[in-house]
């Protein structure tokens, strides 16, 4: 089991299924997935997406902004937690704050027995697990590898004093039918004279049909297992620290 | 050692949750997964730093964190551009935070720059706010306001 935190960084945490379909995408199935799921999930939004559009023309190369295929969000009345449906695609989302992964797991198991019993895809294209941390400092400046024992590194010769920056390392498993990406940026702060940095962690299988629909509460806890290893592998004492560790 | 810095962090980052069609075909824009952004966090982040693509940002910094606390300005920005190339044709536009700190407010302008005389930009303003910005007024509620500039 992992570390407990009184403080934990993590804002967000979503479970990502994308399948292969058994049939075309019938636009009446999100209204039938959210009768299923209406009693918890009530508040039921629409995304905004882009798609750009460049073409070659006369004058030369023009760009058109179009509405992207429609994504429906289905929130928890209190919006820590949301349901997204578009084409093909579940996302079980979980916001501040996170309550812990036993009671995270049923809610992605729930999601995903609801969509595939109405829209019964052929198997799974990719699953992903995904943390996203971040951390915030209330100073100028700070030195990263204090925090984190993952961070870009700067040759010798160079100025130590950095601005934004953005870390990004794939990390093959099972053969390289599934992988982890560990992610490490700064990050827009939502205040001034903060230095905000985002710690991202991805589990994903990304190999289609690598697992079949009956294993997948044993292939999240893998993932769940793995993330939590690559988050405490991450982070250095001084950010336990921060995040107030709580000793079980 | 990182320090804090005029710019941000998105000026590295690649949009996710935005794709680009080029013919009939079209192309997610690669972000942390192999497909669109599903994080409800990071793509509002990506919806700001589209935006930015839209709008030349007067001071960056202030901007983004200014639509962080008002995400719902997002969708009108995005609206926005297409209501101002209408009326005024395709010209530079501008987003600037105006900040008083004694009365802590804070307004975004978006700023239309033009070579019209001042009575036609009048004109194409008064235009503007009739066919656009009159039916969102009560939405952006003193939070988003629009001027015509000499370029």
């Amino acid at each position: 089991m992992g570390k407990k935190y009184k403080n934990p960084p993590v804002v967000e945490t979503l479970c990502e299924f994308n399948f292969i379909p058994n049939q075309p995408w019938d636009l009446t199935i999100p209204g039938l997935i959210y009768e299923k799921l209406k009693d918890e999930f009530p508040d039921r939004k629409q995304q905004i997406g882009i798609d750009v559009e460049f073409k070659a023309t006369e004058k030369g190369l023009e760009h058109k902004v179009e509405p992207a295929l429609p994504r429906v969000q289905f929130y928890k009345k209190d919006k820590t937690a949301l349901i997204q449906v578009a084409p093909d695609l579940l996302a079980v989302n979980q916001l501040k704050p996170y309550p812990t992964w036993n009671k995270f797991k049923p809610m992605i198991l729930e999601g995903f027995r609801v969509y595939k019993e109405i829209v019964n895809p052929k198997g799974f294209r990719r699953v992903g697990l995904r943390y996203i941390n971040i951390i915030d400092f209330e100073k100028t400046d700070i030195e990263i590898k204090d925090y984190f024992q993952y961070y870009p590194f700067i040759p010798g010769n160079m100025s130590q004093l950095h601005g934004p920056f953005l870390t990004r390392v794939e990390f093959p498993y099972e053969e390289g039918n599934e992988n982890l990406i560990l992610t490490l940026s700064s990050f827009t702060p939502k205040k001034p004279d903060i230095i905000s940095i985002l710690l991202d962690i991805d589990y994903a299988m990304v190999v289609p049909e690598y697992i079949p629909f009956e294993q997948i509460t044993e292939w999240l806890d893998k993932a769940h297992e793995r993330v939590e290893n690559a988050f405490e592998s991450s982070i250095t004492n001084k950010a336990r620290e921060i995040f107030k560790e709580e000793k079980l | 050692m990182i320090q804090l810095s005029k710019f941000s962090s998105s000026d590295l980052m690649i949009s996710t949750g935005v794709s680009v069609t080029f013919g009939n075909v079209t192309y997610p824009v690669l972000g942390t997964s192999d497909n669109e952004e599903n994080s409800v966090y990071r793509f509002r982040s990506n919806m700001i730093d589209y935006i930015e693509n839209i709008y030349i940002f007067k001071n960056s910094k202030e901007i983004k964190m200014f639509l962080i606390s008002n995400y719902d300005l997002i969708q009108i920005l995005l609206d926005a551009q297409k209501h101002i190339y209408k009326v005024f044709g395709q010209v530079p536009i501008y987003l600037e935070l105006y900040h008083d700190p004694e009365e802590e407010w804070d307004e975004l302008f978006i700023l239309i720059k033009t070579q019209y005389s001042p009575e036609e930009a009048v004109n194409l303003e008064n235009q503007l706010f009739e066919e656009w910005f009159a039916s969102i007024l009560d939405k952006v509620s003193g939070k988003l306001n629009f001027t015509e500039e000499p370029l």
